[in-house]
């Protein structure tokens, strides 16, 4: 599986997914287990290195931490 | 007015009372709690250990979140009894709660080993936050450890050395690591991990004894086979108690767990159970099942809320759950019920990517990803629509599943 930054395109903008310090003050941090069934495919989705996820498919918000097997942080760029 | 009692404030029990609140507004809600802090992300207590995350962002609730939404919260309350007759929840301070609905979300504890010593200070068990920042500050102090539980509960003690730079030692009785769920290729790769942070495993092992100083402090594990393990503390995870001691005199149908149906009702009326403690009756597989995992006991409390709330048999709890260790470089997802198949079929892909499916007459009911996890979601699917495919498994362990490579389901 491919960690590294993934950047992806929706309707909304693109998300990214960054590799982050656990540190960083985040307004969530949500372990993949927590996340609704749509959201954990589309984080997986994005780590896998895929360029296009629809907004209805996940509920990730900006500047959330995702603990994954590295700590991520969510970003609209 | 409806009086809605909840004993337990795990996620279970605050996601009952969330969701009674929202469909019955002007109701009477008390969640009762013998833990001394609100609902904390237990998922994540492990990465606190781990020295990895603060302790902020693990609180999800604090005592606002309850009075915002005029739920009543008794922390640090023991529950003595409870008279389903009387429909009355009895409290340590002789505290008698009325209830018309009560959700019983308890939870368990974790097992003590039973060994000389296993109350030593340094052994610790790891299920609450408190537990998780003891662990933090004896891994930060130590330079080895022992680790009892070769399961999944176990293996986050193998990630607090790895982060902690602790030297530990994995003590297992059998063969590999969670015997029940891999076979040697899948659990080689696990082992593999461990040995990449730190951490030896030892199989045919187990604990016989822990050797402690003058002080009382555990200084070493003996196990089976006489063999000394030195550490500075010990982890012990090899199950869960639950508990359920304050139902002994209800007629609670309870079999390792409390007997709930696909409604979270037990078989006392106006009682619900929620979360790690029932077995509940799983409509995907057909029978009564267990599952430990955060989204299941969230969904079982807000099931329960909903039907508690009605009054009524209004909606079914059917869940396909997961379980994931992000410990290490190779991400790991099991799901579903992946013991208890009568059928398995299993493809190692690489040093780090393994696959496992269980089937019961035919139908996937469980499973365990190592490495590559693009599976998880079509895999899921399979076990939510019950369509016979394990004379079809080899489309399913293809690299890259193909559900449309299925041949059309039949009539069974």
């Amino acid at each position: 599986m491919n960690m590294a930054t993934s950047d992806t395109n929706h309707d909304q903008g693109s998300i990214r997914l960054r590799q982050t310090n656990a540190s960083t003050p985040a307004p969530r941090v949500r372990h993949v287990d927590q996340l609704p069934e749509e959201t954990l495919t589309t984080v997986l989705t994005l780590l896998e290195g895929e360029t296009r996820v629809a907004s209805n498919e996940h509920d990730l918000i900006e500047g959330e931490t995702i603990v994954f097997t590295d700590y991520y942080t969510v970003s609209r760029s | 007015m409806t009086e809605y009692v909840i004993i337990g404030d795990g996620i279970s029990g605050s996601s009952a009372a969330e969701t009674i609140r929202e469909e019955d507004p002007d109701s009477s809600i008390t969640v009762i709690t013998d833990e001394g802090e609100p609902l904390y992300n237990r998922i994540l207590i492990k990465e606190h250990a781990k020295g990895k995350l603060p302790e902020a962002p693990i609180s999800i609730h604090d005592e606002e979140w309850y009075e915002e939404r005029d739920i009543e919260l008794s922390l640090n309350t023991h529950v003595v009894t409870v008279d389903t007759d009387e429909h009355v929840v009895r409290t340590h301070e002789k505290d008698d709660i009325p209830y018309d609905k009560l959700l019983i979300a308890t939870g368990g504890t974790p097992t003590q080993l039973p060994v000389e010593n296993s109350d030593a200070e340094g052994i610790h068990h790891f299920w609450t936050f408190q537990d998780a920042r003891k662990i933090r500050e004896s891994a930060e102090a130590a330079d080895d450890a022992v680790i009892v539980g070769a399961g999944l509960l176990g293996i986050d003690f193998a990630a607090v050395c790895g982060s902690q730079d602790v030297d530990g030692k994995f003590l297992m009785r059998g063969d590999r690591w969670w015997r029940y769920a891999l076979s040697a290729d899948g659990a080689e790769i696990m082992h593999e991990g461990m040995r990449g942070v730190g951490v030896e495993p030892v199989f045919d092992s187990g604990v016989s004894e822990f050797e402690v100083d003058a002080e009382g402090h555990v200084e070493a594990a003996i196990d089976a086979n006489g063999d000394r393990y030195p550490c500075d503390f010990a982890g012990v995870a090899i199950g869960l108690t639950f508990n359920t001691e304050f139902l002994r005199d209800t007629d609670i149908e309870q079999d390792n767990g409390i007997v709930v149906d696909e409604f979270m009702q037990t078989n006392v009326e106006d009682v619900y159970a929620a979360g790690d403690l029932t077995r509940f009756y799983d409509v995907l597989v057909g029978d009564q099942a267990q599952n430990g995992s955060w989204g299941s006991a969230k969904e079982q409390g807000r099931v329960a809320g909903i039907n508690m709330a009605a009054d009524d048999e209004a909606e079914v709890f059917e869940w396909v759950s997961s379980y994931s260790i992000t410990h290490f470089d190779f991400p790991f997802l099991s799901f579903g019920h992946p013991t208890i198949g009568d059928d398995y079929a299993e493809r190692r892909y690489s040093d780090t990517e393994w696959r496992r499916i269980a089937f019961i007459d035919g139908k996937v009911v469980g499973g365990v990803l190592i490495g590559d996890l693009s599976a998880q979601s079509k895999l899921k699917q399979l076990m939510r629509e019950q369509r016979v495919v394990a004379d079809q498994a080899d489309v399913l362990l293809e690299k890259q599943v193909d559900l449309d490579n299925l041949a059309p389901t039949q009539e069974q």
